[in-house]
């Protein structure tokens, strides 16, 4: 090889371990670290999609016995089976007056028992849905924090990731650049032997 | 002698394809080649009408060359060089990304962390299942090299550079393993820098530093930015070139940006050779920067200094290593490499004639050394070899364990349990050849 590559290398490798002796400028970390990741997280939960009630019952229809509870409101026929109706019932009147009080209070009691089960079911159902909608509330307060949480997670962890890498990146690049260091100053090593070498030699040749 | 060469072809957007196409037609000299490409169809048509093409399926040949890189194009390729043994044309030492595309992004995770556990142990396993949750990062995929089982099943490999080599050729001892120099591709008459500057419209004066090719995060952009930026604030003349397709992921722009580099950096997006050559030919000092490096060989780097361009490369990477000292100018990749790229940058942007000289002898060393023709007699003699010696190769193969039955598996796992108790090269499969047996 000419001298000329060789002084060309020279000046190259002069120029390059110029700036070694340079101090490493101080750089801020958010010009390392990339901004932090928007975290994809699972969507919100969807509330459950419930089935439409079933149809409710028809309540019992109080018309018919509202009406015909009053044995006196009976009326008698006409003719001879008529006066036999009116004289049978004059002979039983007071146990028609009796069926007829204990028919009205019947009449009434039912009455009230129906009035009184609406009641009741209007008042369960307002409380179990009290209950659900306080239980259903509280679940998507949890369900709220979970994906904040989850948020939080992700992020935490992608940013952890970048902070290694980061580590391992600075970690490799300086084992590349020590090994080709090292590479390099063996090469000028063996150089450096060989021109001592030639030098020996000629010198020992102009002795002898 | 047939030679069945597996590896995409242009128009893929591999930068291996391009290689392969200019080596294709020489190699064609040797022997009876036909390229085997998913889609022989989609083949750029020039290159089509030159060489014999075929689909996997249909090839078959006395030798099959599979072209690896670490891309998902290269994905048929791999799976073939699994299932096949032949001569292994690893491009880079790394094929974790390739690997990945194949396994996890193929459903099928397990298979990635038996592998990587294979080939680092259970670290390696560890170490997988993070980046098969997508908390890899950047850099362990880049440390936790993967590659060895694909070589441990081909007959021999060939690699660009001394790196590559130096790691598979340990990997496979005692098969051969072949260094074979990036070829030099140049048209008859490659434009000179007055000639391409007044094509592309770029002004006369301006000192233009040209980043080629795809710009990716593993090419230095951002560090380039920051140091062009710096230097324009001495040198107003300064302009940055980004020669090539940008990753969308980069946030480029913002770079320039804060670099006050937007309005003058010239960006003419993916080109075509002829105008990728006229942006290298147009240039002042061309950057080859690589960080992590898998010891890949860039073409784009072989050309800038087969146009007589001064390069600053990245120190430790094979696109310093490979080229004798004073052919490319060197910079660190450590905490100081904004630093030492300004101050390369400096030296080779001064009105001295450094630049000029690096150009000369860089040049006449990759005309020389890299000639295409010299490359790939040496490519074909290596591979006429291999052939003759393909019985007795064939005997040394290790079948991919992950690939077959209940012996591969049971291997598999006795060959990374030894290799954490340091134990190499055990006759695991005499050993457990009859469990394997009783198993059946």
């Amino acid at each position: 090889m000419s001298d000329e590559p060789e002084s060309l290398a020279e000046e190259v490798e002069r120029l390059r371990t110029a700036a070694a002796g340079e101090p490493v400028p101080a750089r801020d970390a958010a010009d390392l670290l990339p901004s932090p990741p928007r975290p994809t997280v699972s969507p919100t939960p969807e509330a459950p999609v419930t089935e439409p009630a079933a149809a409710v019952p028809a309540r019992p229809d109080g018309t018919a016995i509202n009406e015909s509870w009053d044995l006196a409101a009976v009326g008698a026929a006409g003719g001879l089976s008529g006066r036999l109706q009116r004289w049978i019932r004059k002979l039983m009147g007071p146990l028609v007056e009796a069926q007829t009080g204990f028919n009205a209070r019947q009449v009434q009691f039912d009455n009230r028992m129906l009035e009184y089960l609406d009641a009741r079911f209007d008042a369960t159902h307002r409380h179990y849905d009290q209950v659900l909608g306080l239980y259903g509330r509280h679940l998507q307060d949890a369900d709220r924090r979970h994906v904040l949480l989850e948020k939080e997670i992700v992020a935490h962890v992608h940013d952890l990731v970048k902070r290694i890498d980061l580590v391992l990146a600075h970690g490799e690049r300086t084992r590349v650049d020590l090994e080709s260091s090292l590479r390099m100053v063996r090469a000028r090593l063996e150089q450096m032997e060989e021109r001592l070498a030639r030098v020996t030699s000629s010198d020992a040749g102009r002795d002898g | 002698m047939r030679l069945a060469v597996w590896s995409p072809l242009p128009p893929s957007t591999s930068g291996i394809a391009d290689y392969v196409a200019e080596g294709l037609p020489v190699l064609a000299r040797s022997f009876q080649v036909v390229g085997v490409v998913p889609d022989p169809a989609a083949v750029d048509r020039e290159l089509a009408s030159r060489v014999a093409l075929c689909t996997p399926a249909e090839a078959t040949a006395d030798l099959h060359v599979y072209h690896l890189g670490n891309s998902p194009p290269h994905g048929y390729v791999y799976r073939a060089a699994l299932a096949r043994p032949g001569v292994v044309f690893l491009h880079e030492s790394n094929l974790h990304h390739l690997v990945l595309s194949q396994t996890v992004e193929a459903g099928d995770v397990s298979a990635y962390v038996r592998l990587s556990r294979q080939e680092h142990g259970e670290e390696g396993g560890f170490v997988a299942r993070q980046i098969a949750r997508g908390l890899g990062g950047e850099m362990l995929p880049a440390i936790y090299t993967l590659g060895e089982t694909v070589l441990r099943a081909n007959l021999a490999m060939v690699g660009l550079t001394r790196q590559v080599c130096g790691w598979a050729g340990s990997v496979m001892a005692p098969r051969p393993a072949y260094h074979l120099r990036h070829h030099l591709w140049l048209p008859p008459h490659p434009p000179s820098l007055t000639e391409a500057r007044r094509r592309l419209g770029l002004a006369e004066e301006a000192l233009l530093v040209t980043l080629p090719g795809l710009a990716t995060a593993h090419k230095g952009v951002e560090v380039a930015i920051r140091a062009v930026a710096r230097l324009r604030r001495e040198r107003p003349e300064v302009q940055l070139v980004l020669a090539g397709g940008e990753d969308p992921h980069l946030p480029i722009d913002a770079w320039l940006e804060a670099g006050g580099l937007r309005s003058s950096c010239v960006r003419p997006g993916r080109l075509s050779m002829e105008g990728f050559l006229a942006y290298i030919a147009a240039s002042d000092v061309v950057l080859a920067l690589r960080f992590p490096s898998y010891g890949e060989m860039s073409g784009a780097l072989v050309r800038t200094l087969g146009l007589g361009k001064a390069a600053i490369v990245t120190a430790g990477t094979a696109g310093c290593e490979e080229f004798p000292a004073g052919c490319v100018f060197p910079v660190t990749p450590g905490a100081r490499e904004e630093e030492a790229l300004l101050e390369a940058l400096r030296a080779l942007g001064c009105g001295g004639s450094l630049r000029q000289r690096m150009g000369a002898a860089a040049s006449a060393w990759v005309r020389r050394e890299h000639a295409i023709e010299a490359c790939t007699r040496g490519l074909a003699g290596f591979l006429g070899e291999v052939a003759g010696r393909a019985e007795s190769l064939m005997r040394q193969v290790e079948p991919a364990e992950d690939a077959f039955g209940l012996m591969e598996y049971l291997v598999g796992e006795a060959r990374w349990h030894a290799r954490d108790l340091g134990l190499r090269a055990l006759p695991l499969r005499a050993w457990l050849g009859d469990l394997a047996g009783e198993q059946r």
